[in-house]
């Protein structure tokens, strides 16, 4: 069966076609980071109009790229959040008109969960595994269980891991999105110049903090060190915090493998030293392809084929639910 | 155009939808007050009134929806539906300006002046002079101002106005407050736009209006960043 994913949660206009086996025919993203570049962030209404001018051609385009008739489409697949909730409203309603034009039955993905079945594109999923979604919106470490049930080990109790980068970005006069420029910058850095504070768990807890982490790369690079030194501390900070909660999920669940993904997975430094520290413990880094970090359609479209194969079928009255309460797949 | 039409409207809380015929004859309609509950209700709507109608989606010749001005949200729900109608069944889709749509449906001569209520005193709204079953003609553009100063300028040409949309009950006493307005129905027909649609395409001089691209009447409010 091959489904068609559609992604419109925040600033890409997203569609996919991926068969059952999770190959991806066809893939589309519609980026508007130019647009939301002048404002510095992500302004909704302007994201919403986006997304209405752009999603019916991006359709198109997937299925063209897929080279398939749209009556091989077996499934819709869309994201009902969390995200945006005009942004989301656009690829629901397409969807589920869509869905309904071609007699097809719809499913409603949660985007987040979404972002760890990046990695099962090609892949199986051997569950229960163990996944960290870091984005510039999200930051959880989650057990998958079943296409149907992801439990939230732990999550960002301030900001994202990419929202810290971006802010560590413009803290230090980079630019914007931060991941590829602190990434780039690093690379001529000295982390041990100036090392940030180790953040440390609370008791009992997997979760995490960044806030602190960006104020103090601002007090080392305000206080006279260098842009490539305190970016290169940064990140091994951001490193060392997800190996000390990681590990110790690893060992309470007994885990042979970690998925790694969300934007912040995109970058190569915490992706190449996150496998070289779970080498020894016997864990294998599993990560998506770089382009399928960052928001795309394929994982929606993916997990949108998981949850169907599960008997999942969306309510005829599906609504975007831009903060998911509780968390569901 | 030989078939059906699928008609609806998201521009306002009252979502409705329509079938009717090629010649514009009404085969069935629902309306719900559904305040929020657009994209949730939309294509149940949709469903419910072609089961009404009798009509199979495959047999839908058109579809035809508000493009605006109304709730942006509302507007886009209906128009990524629009869009997603004609992508899947393969038939043309029209956007239809709702404004003038609700002006061409009114069957008596005169100026007619359609105004959705855009919250505080504000109105998404318009002059058109309707006449001899003619496309209405524009008198004053459509655009998003304050509701008082609109009357003020319509009282200028001493001749009497009806008032059609949601503005006519959310703001009834500040239009009663005019001599020369007279109140028509407060909730527009989504059959209206088809109607519109159906007129319109005859006419060249308009078929760009009937775009599936949303009329906002404003740019995007990037304040505070
Ligand atoms: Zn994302």
């Amino acid at each position: 069966m091959i489904c068609l994913g559609i992604e419109t949660s925040c600033d890409e206009t997203a569609a996919a076609l991926v068969t059952g086996e999770g190959q991806v025919l066809g893939s589309v993203v519609a980026s508007q980071i130019d647009l939301h570049e002048a404002f510095g962030g992500v302004v909704p209404e302007v994201a919403a109009r986006r997304h209405l001018e752009r999603l019916s051609p991006t359709v198109r385009r997937a299925i063209e790229e897929a080279g398939i008739g749209p009556e091989e489409i077996g499934l819709v697949a869309v994201t009902r959040g969390p995200g945006l909730a005009g942004a989301l409203m656009v690829g629901l309603s397409f969807a589920k008109a869509y869905a309904f034009a071609r007699g097809l039955p719809l499913v409603g993905v949660n985007h987040v969960v979404a972002h760890a079945y990046a990695a099962f594109l090609g892949a199986e999923v051997r569950y229960p595994e163990l996944a960290l979604v870091a984005s510039g919106g999200h930051t959880v470490l989650l057990q998958l269980r079943g296409p149907q049930d992801a439990l939230v080990l732990g999550r960002s109790r301030d900001d994202a891991a990419g929202e810290a980068f971006d802010k560590v970005a413009r803290a230090l006069g980079l630019g914007y999105p931060g991941g590829p420029l602190i990434e780039a910058i690093a690379r001529e850095g000295d982390p041990l110049r100036c090392p940030l504070p180790v953040v440390r768990p609370i008791e009992g807890s997997l979760d995490f903090s960044f806030s602190g982490l960006k104020t103090a790369a601002q007090q080392r690079f305000l206080a006279g060190e260098g842009p490539a030194d305190v970016a290169a501390a940064f990140q091994e900070a951001v490193l060392a915090q997800i190996l000390s909660r990681t590990r110790v999920a690893i060992e309470r669940l007994g885990a042979r493998r970690l998925v790694f993904a969300g934007g912040v997975s995109a970058n190569g430094f915490l992706r190449e030293r996150l496998a070289q520290a779970l080498a020894p413990l016997g864990v294998e880094l599993v990560a998506p392809p770089m382009h399928f970090s960052t928001d795309n359609a394929a994982m929606i479209a993916r997990l949108g084929l998981a949850l169907y194969a599960a008997g999942e079928r969306a309510p005829r009255e599906l609504n975007a639910e831009p903060v998911i309460h509780p968390f569901k797949p | 155009m030989k078939g059906p039409w699928l008609c609806f409207d998201t521009a306002t809380e009252v979502l409705s939808a329509a079938v009717i015929g090629e010649d514009g004859r009404l085969l069935a309609e629902v309306s719900r007050h559904a305040p929020r509950l657009h994209s949730a209700m939309l294509v149940p709507t949709i469903e419910e009134t072609l089961a009404l109608a009798g009509i199979a989606r495959g047999d839908l010749a058109a579809a035809a929806a508000n493009r605006g001005p109304g709730s942006y949200t509302g507007l886009r729900i209906g128009l990524a539906a629009l869009q997603a109608l004609r992508d899947g069944l393969g038939i043309p889709a029209y956007g239809v300006p709702g404004l003038v749509a609700a002006a061409f449906s009114q069957a008596q001569d005169g100026l007619v002046a359609p105004a959705l209520d855009a919250r505080r005193e504000d109105a998404f709204c318009a002059l058109y002079e309707v006449g001899g079953g003619a496309l209405p003609l524009e008198r004053i553009e459509p655009s998003l101002r304050g509701l008082r100063e609109f009357c003020g300028e319509l009282g200028l040409l001493r001749r009497p106005v009806l008032f059609l949309g949601d503005a006519v009950r959310a703001h009834r006493s500040i239009l009663e407050g005019f001599e020369f307005a007279r109140l028509g129905a407060a909730d527009l027909r989504a059959a209206d736009l088809g109607r519109f649609a159906q007129r319109a395409r005859e006419e060249a001089s308009i078929a760009d209006a009937l775009s599936t691209a949303a009329l906002y009447l404003r740019p995007p409010a990037v304040s505070g960043r």
